[in-house]
């Protein structure tokens, strides 16, 4: 059912696409009509915001669902990259669970040849916690420049050079164990207002969009899931507002990225 | 240490990402009754809303990175999330047999009631009012679509008006609830925790 809608038929549908209200080949159309009309993705964002607040009919959340949640998110038998390195499989549930919380826990290997990828992005928790609630603070209330320091700073980052076309580094990724991570160094020529800068991993082969950098990147701080085995990193140009999956080649990209 | 009580949305999900339970569990306590609440409210029975709650967390805590505080709010990114998900079930025939099986559903005519919900008690009476002074085929629309999971063109169907006519009812409807908000300096109320 390939089907395509015009901007103006896309236009009439957002508000009824806000509400889930459109049949399943317009839902389609329209996504990958979003995809690159930044005008259209921003009217659904407003439309959204809206629909939340007159859904906002909220009480407590029940108590006994988040018990379900929280044993959904560790089941017994955890992965292996939530585990301290050389330490036993934990006891089912609650092992897990306290040792995160006494914050204990600390670096990730994963057996086989996906070991050292996932290593690369390991999880470290427990005494990291301090530090990165330092940085995500500092991030926050102080403006960038001292998190990025601190990042520098930080023995445990990995670095990951992103070079152009030629060769030339473009730009350096700081990525803590945590996940917390920044991009700096950059060397990307600013882009027109309506097109911004988009940055990806590249997980099992398929693109992730760790966010969008702007049209003229300086320092930009993005986030990382520890969980996710992130082998490559790129930077694609886009229509501002970014896409779901990139529309052109790399402007820069890490070593082995496609 | 990240305070929870007090932290941003922004930093709760920086946090989750970092595999911090307690963040998850107070992004849970910020939004899980509102989350909960819609689903219930577009799926009737219980059991399938408490699904779907579970579900849009649990998404959370394995997909942080989907959540670009640059593009809105938390809650509106839940909210969403949730509402298709529930539209999604609804519409699931399996879904749809229990639920007329158990009996639970109300009848079409009887549902359009959120003034009598509770709310939010911050932003409650600029909403109720911002609602309450929509042209009523608009709020009719909204509704019908919104909090029964039906299609524009359902809707359609059921009130005997063009499609073109509640598409941009409920396109205009959005509109003028978000000008109505706004006036109101409701716009920024989750934004800026």
């Amino acid at each position: 059912m390939e089907r395509t809608l015009s901007h103006d038929e896309v236009a009439e549908l957002l508000g009824a696409y806000a509400l889930d209200a459109v049949e399943s080949d317009e839902a389609a159309a329209i996504a990958a009509h979003l995809e690159t009309c930044p005008r259209c993705s921003a009217e659904l964002a407003e439309h959204r915001e809206v629909v939340g607040m007159i859904a906002n009919a909220g009480g407590d959340a029940p108590v006994e669902l988040w018990d379900r949640i929280a044993q959904q998110i560790q089941p017994p038998g955890a992965p292996p990259d939530r585990r301290p390195a050389g330490v036993a499989p934990p006891t089912p549930l609650a092992g897990a669970r306290r040792r995160r919380r006494t914050g204990r826990a600390v670096a990730a290997v994963a057996a086989g040849a996906a070991a050292a990828v996932i290593a690369l992005l390991g999880v470290q928790v427990g005494r990291l916690d301090n530090r990165v609630g330092q940085l995500a603070a500092a991030a926050q209330h102080t403006g960038l420049s001292q998190a990025v320091q601190a990042a520098f700073l930080a023995t445990d980052k990995r670095t990951v050079t992103l070079a152009d076309r030629s060769g030339t580094p473009a730009a350096d990724l700081l990525i803590l164990p945590d996940g917390s991570a920044f991009v700096v160094n950059v060397h990307l020529r600013a882009l027109p207002a309506d097109r911004t800068y988009q940055l990806w991993a590249f997980a099992g082969g398929r693109p992730v969009s760790l966010g969008l950098l702007g049209n003229h990147p300086v320092d930009v701080p993005f986030t990382v899931n520890p969980t996710v085995a992130a082998t490559t990193f790129a930077v694609t140009t886009e229509p501002a507002g970014g896409v779901v999956a990139p529309t052109s080649a790399p402007v820069a990209a890490s070593p082995g990225a496609v | 240490m990240l305070k929870l009580d007090t932290a941003s949305d922004a930093a709760l999900v920086v946090a989750i990402a970092r595999l911090h339970e307690p963040a998850l569990a107070e992004a849970y306590r910020r939004h899980g009754g509102a989350v909960h609440a819609l689903a219930r409210r577009v799926l009737g029975a219980p059991s399938l809303a408490e699904e779907v709650t579970q579900e849009v967390f649990v998404d959370l805590w394995n997909n942080p990175q989907r959540f670009d505080p640059g593009r809105g709010a938390l809650r509106t990114f839940l909210m969403t999330k949730a509402h298709g998900r529930a539209v999604d079930t609804l519409r699931s025939e399996t879904a749809r047999r229990r639920r007329e099986e158990a009996g639970l559903r109300e009848t079409a005519s009887s549902g359009y009631d959120i003034e009598h919900l509770a709310w939010d008690l911050a932003i409650a009476e600029q909403v109720k009012e911002a609602v309450t002074s929509l042209p009523a085929d608009e709020r009719t629309a909204i509704e019908m679509a919104y909090f029964d999971g039906r299609t524009y063109r359902e809707v359609a169907s059921i009130l005997g008006q063009p499609e073109g006519t509640v598409k941009s009812r409920i396109r205009n409807g959005l509109r003028r609830l978000r000008t109505a908000l706004a006036q109101h300096g409701v716009e920024t109320a989750w934004n800026e925790r």
